[in-house]
């Protein structure tokens, strides 16, 4: 079991600090929701975490790997789910992820695409191009391709933005069973709707933790939403 | 190894899929080829200079510099290419592989020079059956030439890429280097027509770097080599690759403004 630990960490993008001092503790296990509004810092941690931005000052911990290291070498064993759309459009599905696989230097790696596209409902669509996939398909290959090197650690930066309820639910129901299976993961979120009774909650606001713990222990829903000043940034169920 | 081989498969692959851009790639050098040399024979006499041994018509002259053209091209259109991935958070993918920057980087110049090669190749091709031919052992000769003048002016493409911070500012930049630097070489005009004509050009052109790329690829399509040209392209090689890993390196503050 892999943990994330981030120590006194500060980060700024020019004169404007987003983190100061930011300590936080994520187990290596379970399903860990980071939810804050826009500004909290959600996105500055996952690119920190992932190795993208390098902070000014502190240590970011990933098992006992410095994430400064892991820039350049051991982000193999972490699977990513961006914000944005990292798929190649005009690549098919398979194509993208053999690019992917290619990238991370994985081997023997099609087994595993076979039975994780026929997993997440891809397996039909395994020829078509990225481009004219839907918005959940397109959501669910990005899963797909961070699973695919079997990451104890599963990071996913609001990966439900933009999509329909139905189909966030269904995403978020399947990553909440990646979790019970043993893979660590940490989800990033401004939408309590995706977020399940049991499982962790981290409350960011203003780059701080306000609270922690599971849902349930936070008084779920209307509990977090009674703790945030900007109680409307929060969507609810 | 496997991170640079799937690199450079992808941009391959992206390459062969734009069929547009496959197109306006090989339309470009063909009107300067088919149209604009042609109108130019007539006006423009060239006389015996190396690496020719004889009177060549204006269209031979200017395939070595419609090669580096394509190349040049190519190129900008990679280091832009860059710079939109970055803007759209694709690059992301790429930051989080576990491959160093350094790597990453050389893997990008090596798949745009691959890419330039293949668009050169198509485009010599043509240039074979409208009758602009060289000895077989030139074209070989001169794939190692085109390969490296593309990854000099790749090189130079990501040297720039790293002063861009909007997607739309590149098209101007693209404008002050890709047409100065065409147009102030040895691609259209011979260098010995120029002392004459306009000394103060003569010397620009000798000063540029595109010049010596076409020179060496003009060389190399004769079976012949110029090594000053060739110094000078992996010398600048070397520089503009120099100046943009250290452009990716310190511009730490512009990713954070882009990931933020």
């Amino acid at each position: 079991m892999t943990d994330i630990v981030l120590e006194n960490v500060n980060f700024s993008y020019g004169k404007k600090t987003v983190l100061e001092n930011f300590s936080l503790s994520i187990k290596g296990e379970g399903f860990t929701a980071l939810l804050g509004a826009n500004g909290a810092g959600k996105s500055t941690i996952f690119n920190l975490i992932a190795g993208i931005l390098v902070s000014d000052q502190g240590k970011i911990m990933i098992g006992d790997v410095n994430a400064h290291d892991r820039l350049q070498r051991h982000t193999a064993n972490m699977g990513f789910v961006f914000q944005e759309n990292t798929l190649d459009p005009e690549l098919s599905v398979q194509q993208n992820i053999r690019y992917f696989a290619g990238l991370f230097g994985l081997k023997n790696y099609q087994p595993r695409v076979e039975v994780l596209l026929k997993e997440f409902g891809l397996w039909q669509q395994r020829s078509e191009k990225a481009a004219s996939l839907n918005g959940g398909h397109r959501r669910r290959l990005e899963i797909v391709r961070a699973l695919l090197p079997n990451p104890e650690i599963l990071i996913l930066d609001e990966p439900t933005s933009g999509l329909d309820p139905t189909i966030r639910q269904e995403i978020s129901n399947q990553v909440h069973a990646l979790a019970k299976q043993g893979v660590n993961v940490v989800w990033i979120t401004h939408l309590l709707d995706e977020i399940e009774e049991h499982d962790q909650v981290i409350l960011l606001e203003k780059g701080r933790i306000k609270e922690q713990g599971t849902f349930a222990e936070l008084g779920g829903a209307q509990g977090i939403k009674s703790k945030f000043v900007a109680k409307e940034a929060l969507l609810q169920l | 190894m496997s991170a640079m081989r799937a690199i450079i498969w992808r941009e391959l692959l992206r390459f062969l899929h734009q069929r547009e851009r496959f197109i306006a790639a090989l339309v470009r050098p063909l009107v300067w080829l088919l149209i604009f040399g042609a109108g130019f024979r007539a006006a423009l006499g060239l006389a015996i200079y190396p690496p020719y041994d004889t009177y060549i018509r204006y269209e031979t002259y200017i395939v070595p510099g419609l090669c580096g053209i394509i190349v040049l091209f190519n190129g900008m259109q990679s280091a832009l290419s860059i710079v939109y991935d970055r803007e759209m958070g694709s690059m992301k993918l790429l930051l989080v592989a576990p491959i160093s920057r350094q790597w990453m980087l050389l893997s990008k110049l090596i798949a745009s020079a691959s890419v330039g090669l293949l668009q050169v190749w198509v485009f010599l091709l043509i240039a074979f059956f409208v009758g602009i031919q060289v000895e077989p052992l030139g074209y070989i000769l001169a794939t190692p030439a085109i390969f490296l003048t593309a990854l000099m002016l790749g090189a130079l493409g990501l040297a720039l890429s790293t002063l861009i911070t909007k997607l739309q500012n590149f098209a101007g930049v693209m404008n002050f280097v890709i047409f100065p630097m065409f147009f102030a070489s040895t691609a259209l005009y011979p260098l010995w027509q120029m002392q004459e004509n306009a000394p103060w050009l003569a010397k620009v052109v000798e000063f540029n770097p595109f010049s010596h790329g076409v020179e060496l690829i003009r060389f190399a399509l004769y079976s012949k080599m110029t090594w000053v040209s060739l110094s000078i392209v992996v010398a600048c090689l070397i520089l503009f690759f120099t100046l943009a890993l250290w452009g990716y390196q310190s511009r730490r503050h512009l990713l954070k403004r882009k990931f933020r």
